[in-house]
């Protein structure tokens, strides 16, 4: 009790762009100067680029490795938590979902959940695989080998199984920004599998990574076969150290915990192994029992205009947002601009995939008043993304529990989200 | 001579091919029982995987402040500032195993997997005793501890993990 307690209290810092950005503006000034003085081309350049003064540093440098233009301040925000920062961890870092566009998430803004672990500094070269358990060979496979077997690329999102951190926040990542979505490219894990040659009486894996606490998660061994994939490669480079370099297990369509990072093992087995976050954590405590629970729920949320945004005018606006569902494609979602009373069906933007974040959009003529946006998702199992108040039932709380975060064991929230907006265009976060 | 090359060049060759038995793309290194022993630490609920050693309460009241346990959850384990070890927490957990893969692989903090076996089962013996869930005097070991009864042990439901099948709805949707 105490130790979810405590895992809860988190402090939520607001990464205070404008902050940030004025103390970039401010650091950089002086070194610009100095390197305008040292290189006369580049005042020439100044002058005659309509944009003003070079960026600082060495273009080549710039380029080799491409870098975003210093005008752009998106970052990623992070959990303070008191607990882990006595103990010098990081917990959460959330995507921000309010500065994206489009429907695949830029390497760099991915969210990371590793449950305060630092992420390894792995040299690839000395990484292995091992496939091992229930199998008629063990086998070790080295970075390279994996690389050399056939590639899968998959798109596809991934979330934690917790995201919905704080349901007050009053802006969307603070809420919804333990969820992202990237191509992933590796080797299907059925193909690793069947080399190893699985026994026939053989029903899970158990995955785990190479952090210091070597964290283990079992999956079910048909879904293992079905479309897990063993990930090298994320947006077409190495994945992040911070995503699981050099490997990952990817897990389409299940909380994120199944996709172990830094993947060292894979166990065949006949039940699952009760690892300590999986026991833990990731048994939601539902009236019948304690219980897994895999594939997530449809779900969506506005991302513009959400909390924190503010309407500049009447007239024209376009509503944005992600849906998504662990259980297959999108197949609608319906906005609403009087907090539920009547629905729309959003745009989608294609092409609409498995798993996948999906950009809905709805246009939208501000009148002025005050409005009460909302999303709701069904996917291809028809699904349809629930209510607060449904979701608190069926785990057996109340609502009220759920945003006084008192809630603890329930299952992965796909519930739906409600912004308000105030008559001056002010937007906030109307969840009750 | 000759033949004697060709023979170290026939040896050689045939101990590649022994060396990888993937049937189908030949690629990873065949791992033998001894590798897989000392890569893989997991014990699951059966614990079949134990190995041999065996602790009490009283000795692992004494590794508990011997290894530091003390530093992060406190003199006795209740006061924190890590998880507090008593009255919740682990003594909801549904498998005793798990407790004792937890501190092998997880513990101390930054100094993971320096315990010794005896360690690890004198350090369950005194968590499971100070949660009243074994006595003073049990003796922890490869075959007493996956038969310690959990208070939440039939609680647990397991997962339907037969019936999951790609494209099904899942078995947690609910109905608005």
């Amino acid at each position: 009790m105490t130790e979810k307690k405590a895992s809860r209290r988190c402090f939520l810092r607001q990464a205070s762009l404008a902050s940030m950005a004025a103390g970039i503006a401010v650091g950089t000034a002086p070194a610009l100067k100095a390197q305008m003085e040292m290189m006369p081309s580049a005042g020439t350049a100044a002058a005659s680029s309509p944009g003003g003064a070079a960026p600082p540093g060495n273009p080549t440098d710039r380029l080799a490795y491409g870098v975003r233009s210093r005008h752009e301040k998106t970052l990623r925000s992070f959990d303070v938590d008191p607990l882990h920062m006595h103990f010098g961890r990081m917990m959460n870092v959330y995507t921000p979902l309010q500065d994206l566009v489009g429907s695949i998430t830029p390497t760099s803004l991915h969210f990371v959940s590793a449950h305060g672990y630092v992420p390894p500094d792995i040299e690839p070269t000395s990484h292995r695989l091992m496939i091992q358990g229930m199998v008629d060979r063990p086998l070790v496979f080295t970075v390279d080998e994996l690389k050399q077997l056939p590639a899968t690329s998959r798109i596809m999102y991934l979330e934690c199984q917790a995201n919905r951190p704080e349901y007050k926040a009053e802006r969307v990542d603070l809420s919804f920004g333990k969820t992202a979505c990237v191509q992933w490219t590796g080797v299907l894990l059925s193909v690793l599998l069947k080399e190893a040659g699985v026994r026939a009486d053989a029903k899970w894996i158990v995955a785990e990574g190479s952090e210091n606490g070597r964290m283990t998660k079992s999956t079910p061994l048909s879904k293992a076969m079905d479309d897990a994939l063993i990930a090298y490669g994320m947006n077409g480079e190495a994945i992040r150290p911070e995503n699981g370099y050099p490997l990952r297990l990817l897990v389409p369509g299940f909380e994120a915990i199944h996709s172990v990072k830094w993947v060292r093992q894979i166990k065949v087995t006949d039940r699952p192994y009760m690892g300590f976050q999986e026991l833990s954590r990731y048994s939601p405590r539902n009236p019948k029992g304690i219980e897994f629970t895999f594939a997530q729920g449809a779900k969506s949320v506005i991302t513009n205009p959400s909390a924190g945004q503010q309407l500049t005018r009447q007239g024209f606006h376009e509503i944005r947002g992600l849906a998504w569902s662990g259980g297959g494609r999108v197949s609608k979602v319906e906005v609403s601009v009087d907090g539920g009373k009547s629905w729309k069906e959003a745009a989608l933007q294609g092409p609409v995939l498995p798993v996948a974040h999906t950009r809905f959009t709805l246009p939208w003529n501000w009148n002025g008043e005050e409005a009460m946006l909302m999303s709701r998702c069904t996917d291809e199992l028809g699904e349809v993304q629930p209510t607060l108040a449904q979701f608190a039932k069926f785990w057996g709380a109340t609502s009220a529990e759920f945003l006084a975060g008192t809630a603890s064991g329930a299952g992965h929230s796909n519930s739906i989200q409600p912004w308000g907006v105030r008559k001056d265009g002010s937007i906030y976060n109307a969840i009750s | 001579m000759q033949y004697l090359k060709l023979l170290v060049v026939v040896i050689a060759l045939s101990a590649v091919t022994a060396w990888a038995q993937g049937p189908s793309y030949k690629l990873g290194k065949t791992a033998t029982a001894e590798e897989v022993k000392t890569w893989d630490t997991s014990v699951g609920p059966e614990g079949k995987e134990l190995p041999a050693g065996k602790g009490t309460a009283a000795e692992g009241e004494k590794v508990f402040t011997a290894r530091g346990c003390t530093w992060c959850h406190g003199p006795t384990g209740e006061e924190g500032p890590a998880p507090h070890l008593v009255g919740g927490g682990i003594a909801g957990w549904a498998f005793a195993t798990s407790i004792w893969d937890y501190i092998n692989r997880a513990m101390p903090l930054n100094h993971e997997g320096s315990l010794t076996p005896n360690e690890v089962y004198s350090l369950t013996a005194y968590l499971l005793n100070r949660n009243k869930i074994i006595q003073p005097g049990d003796v922890l070991d490869q075959t007493t501890l996956p038969k310690v009864q959990m208070p939440n042990r039939g609680r647990y439901i397991a997962p339907p993990v037969d019936k999951w099948k790609p494209g099904t709805p899942r078995p947690f949707k609910i109905e608005p």
